[in-house]
């Protein structure tokens, strides 16, 4: 069973992913109750959630929002590091604005990278995806950021050695 | 103001929470199912343990069955005399009518094919046979020692008569007439049939007619 604080980590997941409270928590009752119908092994209750949170999601939205995974050439932008990410300062009223525009897997990825903590290898693990897609992915979302908002609050992306990429 | 875009995400994401309506309806659909898939397991169980009881009951019923058949048995063959055994013996052989090894009418034939018998068949000199009307033999035992079933034809009665042959052993057998000596043969009626047993010769003999 999940407890109080699961339920909402699980709702704000569910959030991440929808960027809207009521299909949230449509997203995370229905989920719940395949969860509990489910009679798989779970290793990890919260693991298996967000993998039955993730399937219901495409899902329910896949049909309706056209869900874009843009492949991009991994080894041109396999410097770039996740970390990157934390050196971005932005505006206390954009950030709503930024996970709006951003499409759905970028969101989850942002999920797992600002509230869960994990590693590119982790997130790479959860979508069950190579670790240099997963930083494509990055590249890109940071890029598309990069061209729709004010390019002072994103910082150029930086080499592994932490000078600015050339 | 600006923050750090992962603080800021932080923020934004752990601002979002169920309601206290939200929650206690997810709290309730846990509990629920919980308690059904409880329900079902406690039936499943119970199914289980009501087939598993009447299958025991039925198990435990033939079992007793089957104990009771075994161990009237062996009260029977303990009890049972050696005379009886024998009888009985002998008899059940007598109407399985097995066929024979060897066809023969005459003893000479039945000695040449018999090599493993510990004694030479003979014909009971107590017991009027007629070489004639031998139809031939096969091998037996009883009670554990190697015997000969003779199969014969009664010329007088028309039905066919089974001699039983073997070595008299004491220790197996324990005492029989002898009617050398004048004694008369043991009869013992076997489902049906006369089975006259009695010794010769160091040979035990059993005709069943």
């Amino acid at each position: 069973m999940f407890n109080q604080d699961d339920l909402n980590q699980l709702y704000r997941f569910c959030y991440s992913l929808t960027i809207n409270e009521e299909n949230a928590y449509d997203l995370l009752q229905n989920s719940l109750e395949k969860f509990l119908k489910s009679e798989a092994e779970k290793d990890s209750e919260l693991a298996y959630m967000y993998k039955i949170i993730r399937h219901q999601f495409i899902d329910d939205y896949r049909k309706q929002i056209k869900y874009q995974s843009i492949e991009l050439d991994e080894q041109g932008y396999i410097d770039f590091d996740i970390k990157t990410l934390e050196s971005i300062s932005i505006d206390a009223n954009l950030v709503e604005k930024v996970l709006e525009f951003l499409d759905p897997l970028e969101r989850e990825i942002i999920f797992y990278w600002a509230i869960e903590g994990y590693t590119v290898q982790q997130i790479a693990d959860m979508l069950t995806m190579p670790k240099g897609t997963v930083l494509s992915k990055i590249f890109r979302m940071r890029q598309r950021i990069k061209e729709q908002f004010n390019e002072e609050v994103i910082p150029q992306p930086t080499l592994k050695n932490g000078e600015p990429k050339k | 103001m600006t923050q750090t875009f992962k603080r800021k995400v932080q923020q934004q994401l752990n601002e979002k929470s169920l309601t206290d309506q939200q929650l206690k309806k997810l709290q309730a659909l846990q509990e629920n199912t919980l308690a059904q898939q409880n329900k079902r397991t406690v039936d499943t169980q119970q199914i289980w343990y009501k087939t598993w009881y009447k299958t025991s009951a039925i198990a435990s019923v033939l079992m007793v069955a089957v104990l009771s058949i075994y161990l009237m048995n062996v009260t029977h063959e303990s009890t049972a005399s050696i005379e009886q055994r024998i009888a009985e013996e002998v008899a059940s052989y007598h109407l399985k009518l097995k066929p024979l090894e060897v066809t023969a009418n005459n003893m000479a034939d039945i000695t040449a094919y018999f090599k493993q018998l510990t004694f030479a068949p003979v014909t009971p000199a107590s017991v009027p046979l007629s070489e004639q009307s031998l139809l031939g033999g096969r091998y037996c035992s009883i009670q554990g020692v190697t015997a000969l079933q003779l199969r014969v034809h009664n010329e007088k009665t028309n039905k066919v008569q089974s001699l039983y042959e073997a070595e008299y052993d004491k220790k197996v057998f324990k005492d029989f007439p002898k009617l050398a000596e004048g004694s008369q043969p043991i009869t013992i009626y076997v489902k049906g049939l006369k089975v006259d047993m009695w010794t010769e010769k160091d040979i035990l003999f059993a005709l069943i007619e």
